[in-house]
């Protein structure tokens, strides 16, 4: 044990001195879930909208109301302007996303450029005129009630979810249904990362191959085990750091819910990295080139990730089934359901899956690396 | 007492070639033994066998009465491995690096802290061991790569070519470090295709070709094995064909070869007797000897005389 602890400190002391190994382990990820997280949180800034409710009575003085509400501050962001003129000019210049008035006892909706602004806007105001009807309704059918109580029965009456957004999850799975967009993204570059972490596995002991340390080590009292031990371990610890890295970004930046569970998600991050270091291992035993191993792995890992739907969420149904066959769809599976909130015991099926698969390329990395010697 | 024994050992990389074939050898505690051979000969298969870097196919190989397949790890502790590559690492310091390897052989505290000092102080880098050997000189990397193999005092320290492409100042050093190692109790198995080196410093030399040891022993026994004689030079202003051939009808001639028109390249037994016979040869047909060369028998005459090549041939 001593000696493999050597072997991983010697490896983490050397990698973390290799500038671009720390600037992919962990610098390329916080960029990419950076500009990813931008590009998706764009979708949740609220939309601006310029509303003029005139002097229109009750009518605007529900419209008011309505967009006065918190509920609503997370999606519709109302401008209160003076005139119609004022929302087109705004709608023209690009000022807000959309454009409401109120006259002569009339909405009129002017859309803007963005159909998704355009689209979440209407959606709210088809929630408004809803709640309008069925005010109007009950006036008719309980004219006894104050309009308080007009009011609280029309809230009762409508209140479900306004909007819902970035569910990229499809099918028949109904856990995933309120999985917003940057989760489901923050997973797949988790399980991306931790397969480049893999690579760098590879990469230092082609390294070590051919600059002639591993034919050194060979040669000293240490065990085989001892260093493969020592090299999983050494990678391992980059991993871990870089999860934690990545789950901590994520979720104070980008309000990304992680759920609860934090040792299954270290558990299904330990899985993935030892998977990856002994795929790694089976693959230098077979290919001695540190470039066709870069080569060969990056376009893996790019596979893999594509195929378990890390780039675009539903390819299909085939290449969903294909997708089954990679590292990172048991990974992603797991992790997505700790995210919804479920422990380490609901998705157990999937931990299991992905630590067999480990189990079973940690085996063969071992009697392949045996086999296949430093010279 | 024998240190290092090779019985019967055979390792074939594939089924038509025989890296080592059927080598049997002995090494005793305090030689340095000398393995001189062509690039190919084998001697880099040899010494992976020794250290447990590769599986032979049959023999046996004992190292202080441990067998490198039964007892690995009791071999290699007695072993000190200076590869032919810069095995170091390139993102540790000169320290660290020895340091590490240190720790590998299972040195700790105080006594890791001496034995990296003194390996360095050895090599002569104590001054540059904070510093990462991509800042080193060739020569320096190749001393680094012995204060790594050295620290924990091995019984036997295998040398693989370690003054490959390096300049004459630190080929010295190097040599006369494994002289010092020497002294200081080490055995010392040195392989090289440089037949001057092995020579320096060898006390016996072990000849290998084609996966054979085609023979061993110290530098004059060999010779004596060979049956190689002393050789002279002898070039007069020209030469006649008269001149030559009477000097190679000489009953004392045993080796004659014209090299051109005026020098000849001759075996003369007992030269001191009859070498005027062959001076008088030259003045009765009025040739003068402008140059006169005792060549004594060498490594790569032997090397000539036992494979039918040359050493560089190979190479």
């Amino acid at each position: 044990m001593r000696l493999a602890l050597l072997m991983a400190w010697n490896e983490v002391v050397q990698l973390s001195r290799i500038r671009t190994v720390i600037l992919m382990l962990l610098g390329l990820p916080l960029l990419l879930i950076f500009l990813l997280g931008n590009a998706l949180d764009s979708d949740y800034k609220p939309v601006q909208v310029s509303v003029y409710t005139g002097n229109e009575g009750q009518l605007s003085e529900a419209a008011k109301q309505y967009f006065a509400s918190p509920e609503l501050a997370s999606y519709v962001d109302p401008l209160i302007r003076n005139s119609e003129d004022q929302v087109l000019e705004d709608i023209k210049s690009g000022k807000s996303d959309y454009g409401l008035t109120v006259v002569d006892g009339t909405l009129h909706y002017y859309p803007g450029k963005f159909a998704e602004r355009n689209l979440i806007t209407e959606s709210v105001f088809n929630r408004f005129v809803a709640d309008i009807d069925v005010r109007q309704s009950v006036a008719i059918v309980l004219p006894q009630l104050s309009q308080d109580q007009i009011a609280n029965s029309a809230q009762s009456a409508t209140s479900s979810k306004l909007v819902q957004i970035g569910n990229l999850v499809t099918g028949d799975n109904a856990d995933f249904s309120n999985f917003s967009a940057l989760q489901y993204y923050s997973v797949a570059y988790l399980v991306m990362f931790l397969l480049y972490s893999g690579m760098s596995g590879a990469i230092s002991i082609t390294e070590e191959r051919e600059k002639g340390t591993l034919l050194r080590l060979y040669a000293m009292p240490v065990s085989l085990n001892a260093m493969l031990a020592g090299k999983l371990l050494g990678v391992l610890f980059f991993a871990i750091i870089q999860s934690a890295i990545i789950v901590a970004f994520t979720k104070w930046i980008y309000g990304v819910d992680w759920g609860n569970s934090y040792g299954g998600i270290a558990l299904v991050c330990v899985l993935v990295s030892m998977a990856t270091v002994s795929f790694a291992l089976l693959l230098t035993s077979i290919i001695r080139s540190r470039r066709a191993i870069e080569s060969i792995f990056s376009l893996l890992i790019m596979v893999m990730t594509f195929l378990s739907g890390g780039m675009i969420a539903d390819l299909g149904p085939s290449l969903n089934e294909i997708g089954k066959f990679t590292i990172n769809h048991w990974a992603n599976e797991a992790l997505r359901r700790m995210m919804a909130g479920g422990s380490l015991l609901e998705s157990w099926q999937f931990v299991v899956i992905l630590g067999s698969i480990t189990f079973v390329l940690l085996s063969l990395s071992l009697v392949r690396f045996k086999k296949a010697v430093a010279l | 007492m024998t240190l290092v024994q090779f019985k019967g050992v055979v390792k074939k990389y594939d089924t038509t070639k025989i890296s080592v074939n059927h080598l049997n050898l002995e090494i005793a505690e305090g030689e340095i033994f000398g393995l001189l051979g062509p690039n190919g000969a084998g001697k880099s298969t040899t010494i992976h066998l020794l250290s447990g870097l590769l599986a032979m196919d049959a023999g046996e190989i004992t190292l202080d009465g441990y067998s490198t397949t039964k007892n690995p790890l009791e071999v290699k502790r007695r072993i000190g491995l200076v590869p032919q590559e810069l095995a170091i690492y390139d993102m540790l310091s000169a320290r660290e690096n020895v340091t590490f390897f240190g720790k590998l052989f299972g040195l700790r505290g105080s006594l890791l802290k001496e034995r990296v000092e003194e390996a360095l102080a050895f090599t002569g880098l104590e001054k540059y061991a904070k510093d990462k050997p991509g800042t080193f000189s060739g020569g320096m990397k190749r001393r680094l790569n012995i204060a790594c193999a050295i620290m924990h005092r091995p019984k036997l320290i295998i040398m693989d070519e370690p003054t490959v492409g390096i300049d004459p100042q630190s080929r010295n050093h190097i040599l006369e470090s494994v002289k010092k190692l020497n002294q200081m109790g080490s055995t010392i198995i040195y392989t090289s295709h440089y037949m001057e080196e092995v020579e320096a410093i060898s006390t016996r030399i072990g000849i290998m070709d084609q996966g054979k040891l085609v023979a061993h022993g110290t530098k004059e026994e060999l010779i004596e094995q060979a049956g190689l004689k002393e050789r002279l030079m002898l070039e007069s202003n020209r030469m006649t064909e008269e001149a030559a051939e009477e000097i190679r009808t000489h009953p004392r001639i045993t080796s004659f070869h014209r090299r051109d028109d005026t020098q000849l390249e001759l075996v003369l037994q007992d030269s001191q007797t009859y070498l005027q016979d062959i001076l008088f040869i030259l003045t009765k047909h009025s040739l003068k000897l402008q140059k006169l060369t005792r060549v004594e028998p060498d490594l790569e005459s032997l090397f000539l005389t036992l494979t039918g090549r040359t050493l560089r041939d190979g190479v």
